[in-house]
């Protein structure tokens, strides 16, 4: 009976009753359309959403808000003792006091150093872990006027962090020009060609000294600030006596070179340029944007007027890079100098010594990028990460999350009853067809048909209309998802994270949606398919 | 004579129940043997589609026994009921019964489709051609019934009958819808199909010359069999 020769006689049944199967079908593909339609959308957001807005898999490990280092050590009993790590387990001593040296590794676990970073390395849920460590001055950025060709320079507060080089993927000429033809979730450069993100410290030393931008070699900008000597030498206590000499320090150097996050692109390209009538960032001009440098004031603040102890100083940033790596809202730059700016604006006292609490702004890091295996690792890991008394930062990624499964699920739903109503109209319509077929179903049963028989052809005329149903529903959502992808691109303006495609069709969902139009067909047959078998022959068969 | 193929003892029918019962057939007692050309003859109303019914086991609500090749078919189950038709019957119809959407050499094969048949799979279509050249219908294999004569699309149903190689032949009327020269074409065609191909007829008919055609002939009136007529063979 299940052979394929029953397709021939189920095409031509259906081919014959097509006018109200089509009828029929039209509830059937309106809700499989809009089913495909919805939930493609909502997995097209979530990848957007999970993939570019908020990473599912990056977690943001931070220092806990307070850093008292007594504060977590209570009646003799270390609530640190819970961590695993045997190393860092503490007791203090029975008089109650505390034990200097043990006291220090504490210090050290309050904060994110190198060993921190070694540990959650070695956890069996991280892909990846790098380090980061933010700048803890104001700094301003200035300039784009030339480069962008603007009336008046682009001046912004302006926040960074460093990240060590070798974390960013830094391409030659053809890897830049390979990656320059992919679509960009799929780039693999952070830095292009001929640019570097490194730390040009030592080759600084031996560009020479200038008075202006032209005594230095292409590229190169000449320094003409005292701060010259961050770059020659470490500011340590024996420098301060040089701080204040003259132009011996005026010197060539390389711009600090910073990467862009792809947050911060498309913040610019859906926002910002848009508003102030600054040109887009796009494969075509990408060209121009990179290697444009700008002023930046360490040090100066456009919303605090709180002064620091120490001279701002004005650097020569330049932009290498886009990357996911970098921080969402600023500029990274590699670490080392972050490290170098921390140290140069830390707190000193009158001796001009750096206080021991402010030690940890530029040895130890204000994060660590952590990318899990996958979404079964997230809680274990940050529950490992609570033991250690770090916490994650909160991206809001949990509940946006949420509602676009929230959203989604209520319009998979709506899809749903729909489908349920047109089933409804299916089993209407076989009744009527089976009304008609009532004496063709007498003439199968005299021929050798058996109820099983008949309740088969029944149903396979109705999985081969929920087959067809499926994929017409398929195809018009497949369809109309072009459509609003061109609307998007075409008649939108343009916002933050505009997708190449708001809309996704994996395999799964192209199978559930036939699948589910099959289903469906064969649950609205399936009653009139069981009235058609109990048929009497004898009856069916007598005149009409 | 041969063997009894279908033997009917003491078959009654009734239709409805209460008040409005009625029976419809009364005592029926019947043999036909192999190889048979049988008719059974009488008016409209009288009962002779109900006993077809029966003996095709179309029909199973009734009192005393009907035994067709050696099964009683009221104690056949829903599947070997189902078998016995495909394997051993074939109906013929006074309406020919085709399916309109399916050209002649598919209705033919209908039964092909369904559980139990003598044919091999994939010799349908050889099959189908072969019984459609056997009643003459060799060049309208691909036709639509819509483009058959009447007398053609009967040729298609008794084809349908005989696809499966049945050994009874259970014909309800089969010249009523055609005219006389064509009715005489059927007939011939079922006597030589009784002749040639041994398979045993059962025609039912109101007409004389139909049951002038076969070897006997049983008279039906109100349910009761009132006359059995032979040719050659004494009244059983």
């Amino acid at each position: 009976m299940f052979s394929l020769k029953i397709f021939r006689l189920v095409f031509k049944n259906i081919k014959r009753n097509s006018r109200q199967l089509v009828l029929a079908s039209i509830g059937i593909i309106i809700g499989l359309w809009a089913f495909s339609l919805f939930l493609s959308f909502g997995l097209g957001v979530t990848n957007v959403v999970e993939g570019e807005i908020f990473p599912w898999d990056k977690i943001e490990v931070i220092p806990p808000a307070t850093n008292l280092e007594t504060s977590r050590v209570k009646h003799g009993r270390n609530v640190q003792s819970e961590c695993e790590e045997d190393d860092y387990y503490i007791n203090s001593k029975p008089n109650g006091t505390i034990d200097k040296e043990v006291a220090s590794k504490f210090r050290k676990l309050r904060y994110l150093d190198d060993s921190v970073v070694e540990m959650i390395k070695k956890r069996s849920e991280v892909k990846t872990a790098y380090p980061k460590m933010q700048l803890t001055f104001p700094a301003i950025a200035e300039g784009g006027m030339d480069e962008l060709h603007l009336s008046h320079p682009i001046r912004t507060e302006i926040f960074a962090d460093g990240l060590e080089p070798s974390n960013l993927v830094q391409c030659d000429k053809t890897q830049t020009d390979e990656d320059m033809n992919r679509p960009r979730e799929l780039r693999k450069c952070d830095v292009m060609y001929p640019f570097k993100f490194k730390d040009y410290t030592e080759e600084n030393k031996h560009l020479g000294f200038c008075d202006k931008n032209s005594d230095c070699p292409k590229a190169i900008f000449c320094d003409t600030e005292n701060s010259a000597k961050l770059w020659i030498f470490p500011l340590e206590k024996e420098d301060s006596s040089s701080k204040s000499s003259s132009n011996y320090y005026h010197t060539c150097y390389h711009a600090v070179p910073v990467v862009v996050s792809t947050y911060l692109l498309e913040l610019w390209n859906g926002s910002v340029a848009p508003a102030h009538g600054y040109p887009k960032i796009s494969k075509a001009t990408l060209g121009t944007f990179l290697g444009l440098s700008f002023d930046v004031h360490l040090g100066r603040s456009m919303f605090s007027s709180k002064s620091l102890n120490v001279k701002p100083v004005r650097k020569r940033f330049q932009l290498v890079g886009i990357s996911r790596r970098a921080i969402p809202l600023g500029v990274t730059l590699p670490i080392s100098y972050a490290s170098k700016f921390n140290r140069y604006f830390t707190t000193r006292d009158e001796a001009n010594d750096i206080l021991p609490n402010e030690i940890h702004k530029f040895e130890t890091y204000s994060s660590v990028i952590v990318r899990v295996k996958s979404k079964q690792h997230i809680t274990s890991f940050i529950s490992y990460v609570n033991k250690l008394g770090f916490t994650q930062k909160d991206t809001n990624a949990e509940t946006v999350g949420l509602v676009i499964i929230f959203v989604t699920g209520i319009l998979v739903f709506i899809s749903f009853v729909i489908i349920i109503i047109a089933a409804i109209n299916i089993a209407n319509t076989y009744f009527m067809i089976i009304s008609e077929r009532r004496r063709e179903i007498g003439i199968m049963r005299a021929i050798g048909a058996n109820r099983m028989d008949i309740r088969a052809i029944f149903l396979s005329e109705a999985a081969m209309l929920g087959f067809i149903d499926g994929t017409v529903g398929l195809g018009f959502g497949w369809l109309t998802s072009k459509l609003v992808d061109w609307i998007i691109w075409n008649v939108v303006p343009d916002f933050p994270f505009k997708p190449e495609t708001a809309f996704s069709f994996p395999l799964w969902l192209i199978l559930s949606t036939v699948g589910f139009g099959i289903i469906f067909c064969i649950m609205g047959a399936l009653w009139p398919a069981n009235h058609a078998a109990k048929v009497e022959p004898s009856e069916a068969l007598l005149p009409q | 004579m041969a063997d009894a193929i279908i033997t009917i003892k003491d078959v009654n029918k009734f239709y409805g129940s209460g008040n409005a019962k009625q029976q419809v057939l009364h005592d029926i007692n019947l043999k036909i043997f192999e190889g048979e050309f049988i008719s059974i003859v009488g008016t409209s109303g009288s009962g002779k589609t109900t006993l077809l019914n029966i003996i095709g086991g179309l029909d199973r609500r009734y009192e005393g026994s009907c035994t067709v090749d050696g099964k009683s078919v009221e104690k056949l189950n829903e599947k070997k009921l189902s078998r016995l038709r495909n394997e051993t019957l074939g109906f013929v119809f006074q309406n020919f019964n085709l399916m309109e959407h399916l050209t002649a050499w598919e209705n033919v094969a209908l039964s092909s489709h369904f559980t139990g048949t003598n044919i091999e799979s994939g010799k349908e279509f050889e099959r189908a051609s072969e019984v459609l050249a056997r009643v003459g219908l060799k060049d309208k294999i691909l036709s639509q019934p819509a483009n058959l004569s009447g007398g053609q699309k009967q040729r298609v149903a008794i084809a349908r009958a005989l696809f499966n190689k049945p050994r009874i032949l259970l014909c309800d009327e089969p010249t009523g819808n055609l005219d006389s020269k064509t009715g005489e074409d059927v007939i011939q065609l079922f006597r030589d199909l009784n002749r040639q191909d041994k398979i045993t007829l059962l025609v039912i008919t109101h007409e004389d010359r139909v049951s002038k055609a076969t070897d006997r002939s049983v008279h039906i009136e109100d349910g009761k069999i009132i006359s059995v007529n032979s040719k050659d063979a004494p009244v059983k």
